[in-house]
């Protein structure tokens, strides 16, 4: 017997709880009886029922007071009227409070059974309705949480401007070049590009160029026909014939061979290109976003990237800064990753306290957005009564802005350094490693710890 | 289950089945119903739009009068009906037991007139029990409205082998009435506001419930004996 077949009668007439118990157990209800509005009101709170039949004229309640009181504490629970009197009065005073419906004794126990089959199947529609409705909004939920993930969230004026450029040109065909270091969003900016091209029906398609091997980048990228090597099962129709009427991303293509970026090189050209194995011409539509985290210059200079190729994507070209350029970026990314991951993790959002706000701004964040974004789950995640507080960010982030290595300076310290340089970055190095603890360090540089104290009052190092 | 003998009878004069007269009357009351309907529906708009006090509390009181007249042909539709019992088992004592709550509920003055004489075991009726309350209140309600002697009227419960016999007895100094097919001629005698049909409906409902219905009255000492008998499934 279901739940769903619960139904509650609430009558002073003994004959008629006992006939209609009776009647609609029958049929496959489980009744249960109330002789007082009070005992009606009790049994409704210990088990909700499917649907409650409701005398109006009860020893201990007006019906049309009971009515409002069932309506109120269980809005979701039908309602049908038992009235002695056929007074259409009473019937439409009845609904206007909420109720099914309205049915007068004496009644035909078929219509009263198809009253019964009607507001239970009211009832289930409802219900699935509910369901649905909340299967909705926690998809809709998971869309924006989706969507805002592929939107780019900023304040600085930087990203304002790539912004504006992104709106210029997104509806072009033209081919654009996204440069910056790992984790600046990069494809998040491809994304946008795309959602607000011409072609933003179709799904963008994506290869990243450093995560196949060389051998395989071709196969991919051009597809190919069964048989045309070892393994090729069936036809491939490759990520160019897949992004065909779309736009084709690809990441890192400094990382793709030379000879192969000269092939590619011809289709951008030529807009045709064949599949391995194929003698066919086909058709190359797709709109071209690429995207590289090497400098520019460097992978020119090291004939990692075909300058005619470079020439050739670079009609526009977006140089995405890395986020310790534009910390501005940083409160309302933060914010939107907190709101992300709580959803996530189904957990009220967390605030962050301001020391914890802090240190997420004075950290240099060499792994850039990507790396704010893992230290925002990470805080999100251990976050105790609902607060974000500096032990819960990652250890990296708590350190002393002095004893955070990125990969920036990492980069300035190539080529010949001074003694005193190196001594210092050993220094700091040595107090990264111990978290900041000095005895630990000088332990670990062999030095008594009254001499790390007097180096770090001449570097001017400050913990 | 026993048939209504009524419904097998013709309407004299135009030779048409009782059977064919029940489907006009309930289309006709039907159809009444869907135009008072409206009506109320109407009034109960122009009552919400009204803004005088005294036109409100007068579109309430036509709106009573209309849901009355309503009641009325809701009742002429159940009345010529054939009752379908939905039967249960039930207790006679607890039957009884309601059937003299209701009484005081329905009729307060007239029923404490009414000497009971109940003597009733462990017996069960196999019975709809809205339906044999309603054709005992029927009765109840004809014999207060006729009741002009002043007299008490005795109503005794007993159940006698197997059937329960139900006995309302009427003091009346003259009463003409054959009581040979008591119940089974519906509109013989028809009044204002009275359409003799309410022992038609009566008969039917103890006939459907395997029962027997009849009166006799006793010019000696002056008083009709209504009697119903139901059986029992245990005594």
């Amino acid at each position: 017997m279901t739940e769903h077949r619960r139904i509650l009668i609430i009558d002073d007439e003994r004959p008629i709880l006992l006939t209609l118990e009776a009647l609609l157990g029958r049929y496959g209800y489980q009744v249960e009886t109330a002789a007082t509005a009070a005992a009606g009101l009790k049994l409704l709170k210990t088990k909700v029922p499917a649907l409650v039949l409701l005398d109006l004229q009860l020893p201990d309640a007006e019906g049309l007071q009971m009515l409002d009181q069932i309506k109120s504490e269980f809005p979701d629970t039908p309602v049908v009227i038992l009235t002695a009197h056929d007074s259409l009065n009473n019937a439409i005073e009845s609904i206007k409070r909420g109720a099914y419906h309205f049915i007068s004794k004496p009644y035909a126990p078929e219509e009263l059974l198809s009253l019964v089959e009607k507001a239970l199947e009211k009832q289930s529609l409802l219900r699935e309705t509910a369901e649905l409705r909340q299967k909705t909004e926690q998809l809709e939920k998971r869309l924006e949480i989706a969507e805002t993930r592929s939107m780019p969230i900023f304040t600085s004026k930087v990203m304002q401007q790539i912004e504006e450029l992104i709106t210029a040109m997104a509806p072009s065909e033209a081919n654009v070049l996204i440069t910056g270091e790992s984790g600046v969003g990069k494809e998040v900016i491809a994304n946008t590009i795309h959602q607000r091209s011409r072609r933003a029906s179709k799904p963008m398609v994506k290869l990243n160029c450093a995560a196949f091997p060389q051998t395989m980048i071709e196969g991919e990228l051009f597809g190919y026909v069964k048989g045309a090597f070892t393994g090729a099962a069936h036809d491939f129709p490759g990520m160019i014939g897949e992004a065909s009427g779309s736009t084709l991303f690809l990441d890192e293509i400094s990382d793709m061979p030379a000879d192969l970026q000269t092939r590619f090189l011809r289709v951008l050209q030529e807009r045709e290109y064949r599949q391995l194995g194929s003698t066919r011409t086909l058709k190359a539509d797709f709109r071209l976003i690429a995207a590289t985290n090497r400098p520019i210059a460097q992978a020119l200079a090291e004939n990692r990237l075909r300058s005619d190729l470079y020439y050739r994507l670079n009609t526009f070209q977006i140089e995405v800064p890395p986020l310790r350029e534009r910390k501005q970026d940083i409160p309302p990314l933060v914010a939107s990753f907190v709101k992300q991951f709580a959803q996530q993790l189904g957990k009220p959002e967390p605030a962050i306290a301001p020391d914890a706000f802090q240190k997420l701004l004075d950290y240099s964040w060499p792994g850039n957005v990507r790396e704010l974004q893992n230290a925002v789950e990470y805080a999100v995640v251990l976050a105790r009564q609902n607060l974000i507080g500096v032990k819960e960010l990652p250890t990296e982030v708590q350190l002393p802005s002095a004893l955070q290595r990125t990969e920036h300076t990492m980069a300035l310290r190539s080529g010949v350094q001074s003694l005193d340089d190196m001594e210092k970055s050993t220094i700091l190095q040595a107090l990264a490693q111990c978290h900041g603890n000095k005895k630990k360090a000088a332990e670990l540089l062999g030095i008594q710890r009254p001499t790390l104290y007097n180096k770090l009052k001449r570097y001017a190092i400050e913990l | 289950m026993a048939t209504v003998s009524s419904q097998t009878s013709s309407i004299d004069s135009t030779n048409v089945p009782w059977s064919d007269f029940v489907r006009f009357v309930r289309q006709l009351s039907h159809d009444l119903r869907n135009h008072l309907n409206a009506v109320e529906l109407q009034s109960a708009y122009l009552e919400e739009v009204a803004t005088d006090d005294e036109v409100k509390s007068e579109i309430r009181r036509l709106r009573q009068m209309m849901s009355e007249l309503s009641a009325v042909l809701q009742k002429l539709s159940a009345n010529v009906a054939q009752p379908k019992p939905n039967v249960i088992s039930y207790g006679a004592a607890e039957f009884i037991e309601d059937i003299r709550r209701k009484l005081a509920n329905i009729f307060p003055k007239e029923e404490p007139a009414v000497e009971w004489d109940v003597q009733l075991q462990d017996a069960n009726l196999q019975i709809d029990p809205q339906l044999v309350q309603e054709a005992l209140l029927e009765l109840f309600g004809n014999a207060f409205r006729h009741q002009l002697s002043g007299q008490s009227l005795k109503a005794s419960v007993r159940v006698d082998r197997d059937s329960l016999l139900f006995t309302l007895r009427e003091p009346k100094e003259h009463f003409d009435l054959s009581t040979e097919r008591w119940g089974s001629e519906p509109l013989r005698r028809v009044a204002q506001g009275h359409y003799a049909l309410g022992l038609n409906r009566v008969r039917a409902i103890v006939e459907s419930h395997g029962g027997q219905f009849n009166a006799q009255y006793d010019p000696t000492s002056g008083v009709l004996a209504t009697t119903i008998a139901l059986p029992v499934s245990g005594a």
